[in-house]
């Protein structure tokens, strides 16, 4: 299901151009919105909302346009902000009643969805506290929870772990995953972090300095297997086992790679037909031990150093 | 009956909403039924409702007062203390004093804490958020310019002091009522285009007042040491407002020089100076950046 469609996206400030040309479709689940600070992250986020109007190209946000039907599409999507700073006084339960009755959702049941959503986020039995005593954890779960409490579609979450321990991150990022596959909740969060996108999401969109980088399914992206890596394990009695195994590989045709000392051997695959057997007659011969055997995918990192190269 | 007949499900958990959503004017209600929460400190620590419950208190007391006063002594005392309703408006300066508060509470603490980014990635747009806090102010500020004058009017008719008729009494209510909600609204007008370049609500309170003293020091002086002439009063907005709801509700002058001047001009001061505190509110607005 195609959620934002974006083609020939250009965002243009005085003489900085926050978005350049960009063309890319979001499809549902999680979506990870990557780049470095000024990559257009929030810019685009704005964009989508219909809160800013681009320079050229056209996006449709859930098949709506966010300029013309600006107020249409916000009543389906919400937003968390990249900042921290809440109404301090105000209990976190009036707070995301009182967004989810802007959001359209009438009194009684954005009063009954405050406090459910409070639960689910954790925050059940901290409700009624002021957000100004809670901590950053806290805050950043109340956000999430006023984003999710009136039913939209798709959610924008700009950078939703921006100050958490890692602890903190990982539960937060564990939520984020949670709301979308049990509550059929599209997300899209900005994060400059690689392996928190890499950790819950379905998609990425990538960004450098206003232009795209890379854009997919994150297992379209990293399902190709880039080779084969074999762990084996040093043998005291046989220091030459994993050279033999090597140069055995090697004699029979294949591309090995191994840094100096490592028990690590890294077969390139072009055509991801290396025979394993190939790779077992070798260790048998050489009298090595295997730890591991597996097919070497491509991080998020090996993407973007692909692309950007 | 078996036990389970009796059974509820307390934890309901998230669910889908799969109700009819409301629409923008439900948006604008919410807002500013919180808005008004927010300034009169409601839901807040005593502190914040100190100085709204104040203003309002003090305003309702002189009515009281005056009230008790013509019950006991009767016709002799009303006329020595009021000629009518409009002059149980609170004086100009009580206005701008409560002006000055509510206004940056608005929408000065909005910049501050995130939520004029969150209000805008809602259905609300920049207009229809600054309706929703106008209609907040200006009904907080309708609470001490019509409450009081209503009061008293109503007083005196119990009294027998009102007046003469049922016709003349809603005439008398009429305009007693379009001209308190025009002073309000443009008093919430003059407030929120004050205090919207800041995002400090105390600097923001200073910059309204220092708009009020920075007009009204200047008109006085200009009309006392030179001849330009009476219309250069004009210039002071919140005299100039307060002389038009006078006008309205048919009342005497009650700030100084003013009766020399005709409505014509009263009433172009006055839109001019509601155009303008309009125009500065929209246009910084229209500038500002939602996220």
């Amino acid at each position: 299901m195609e959620l934002i469609t974006v083609s020939g996206l250009t965002m243009q400030f005085g003489n900085h151009r926050a978005l350049d040309n960009v063309d890319f479709t979001v499809y549902s689940g999680v979506t990870g919105l990557v780049g470095a600070n000024g990559a257009g992250k929030t810019t685009f986020m704005s964009i989508a909302l219909g809160l800013r109007k681009p320079t050229q190209g056209t996006i449709r946000v859930l098949a709506l346009e966010p300029i013309r039907e600006g107020a249409e599409l916000r009543s389906l999507v919400s937003y968390g902000p990249e900042r921290n700073i809440l109404p301090d006084e105000m209990p976190a339960v009036d707070f995301v009643k009182h967004l989810a009755e802007v959001r359209g959702i009438p009194r009684k049941e954005a009063k009954t969805r405050a406090s459910d959503v409070l639960w689910l986020v954790g925050l059940g039995e901290e409700r009624f506290r002021p957000i100004g005593t809670m901590s950053t954890g806290q805050r950043q779960r109340v956000k999430l929870a006023q984003a999710i409490a009136a039913d939209p579609k798709l959610v924008f979450l700009d950078e939703p772990t921006d100050g958490l321990d890692p602890l903190a991150r990982d539960e937060v990022l564990t939520l984020i995953r949670q709301v979308s596959e049990e509550y059929g909740i599209h997300i899209m969060i900005s994060s400059h972090l690689l392996e928190e996108v890499e950790q819950i999401c379905d998609n990425i969109v990538v960004l450098n300095a206003g232009k795209l980088v890379v854009a997919g399914q994150l297992d379209q992206l990293t399902g190709q297997s880039t080779g084969i890596e074999v762990e084996l394990i040093p043998i005291d009695d046989r220091p030459d086992a994993i050279n033999a195994v090597e140069r055995s590989l090697r004699e029979a045709g294949l591309t090995v790679n191994r840094k100096a000392d490592s028990t690590v051997l890294r077969i390139q695959d072009e055509t991801f037909e290396t025979p394993s057997n190939l790779i077992r007659d070798a260790v048998a011969d050489a009298g090595a031990r295997l730890h591991r055997i597996q097919h070497r995918r491509r991080s998020l990192e090996d993407i973007i150093l692909d692309t950007s190269s | 009956m078996s036990a389970t007949d009796n059974a509820r499900i307390l934890d309901r958990g998230y669910r889908q909403f799969d109700g009819q959503r409301l629409g923008i004017g439900s948006a604008i209600r919410s807002t500013a039924w919180q808005t008004t929460r927010s300034i009169f400190g409601l839901g807040r620590k005593a502190r914040h409702k100190f100085f709204p419950m104040a203003i309002l208190g003090i305003t309702y007391l002189i009515v009281v007062i005056q009230l008790a006063a013509v019950f006991l002594f009767g016709q002799e005392t009303a006329e020595f203390l009021t000629t009518n309703s409009w002059q149980q408006v609170a004086p100009g300066i009580v206005m701008i004093l409560f002006a000055a508060l509510v206004a940056p509470d608005a929408i000065v603490r909005d910049q501050k804490n995130g939520m004029f980014s969150l209000y805008m990635s809602t259905p609300l747009t920049k207009s229809t958020y600054l309706a929703a806090k106008s209609f907040s102010v200006a009904g907080s500020i309708l609470l001490i310019t019509f409450g009081p004058a209503l009061l008293y009017l109503l007083g005196k008719t119990i009294k027998g002091l009102g007046p003469d008729g049922v016709g003349q009494w809603f005439e008398t209510f009429a305009r007693l009522s379009v001209a308190c909600i025009v002073l309000s609204l443009f008093l919430c007008a003059f407030g929120l285009a004050f205090s919207c370049f800041t995002n400090r609500r105390a600097i923001a309170s200073i910059v309204v007042l220092l708009a009020y003293l920075g007009t009204s020091v200047p008109s006085a002086i200009l009309y006392d040491e030179t001849n330009i002439g009476k219309n250069i009063l004009l210039i002071n907005p919140i005299e100039t407002a307060y002389e038009f709801g006078a006008r309205i509700c048919n009342s005497p002058s009650i700030v100084d020089n003013y009766g020399e001047i005709t409505t014509t001009f009263i009433a172009l001061g006055f839109f001019g100076w509601f155009l303008a505190s309009s125009l500065i509110l929209l246009f910084t607005y229209q500038k500002r950046e939602a996220i």
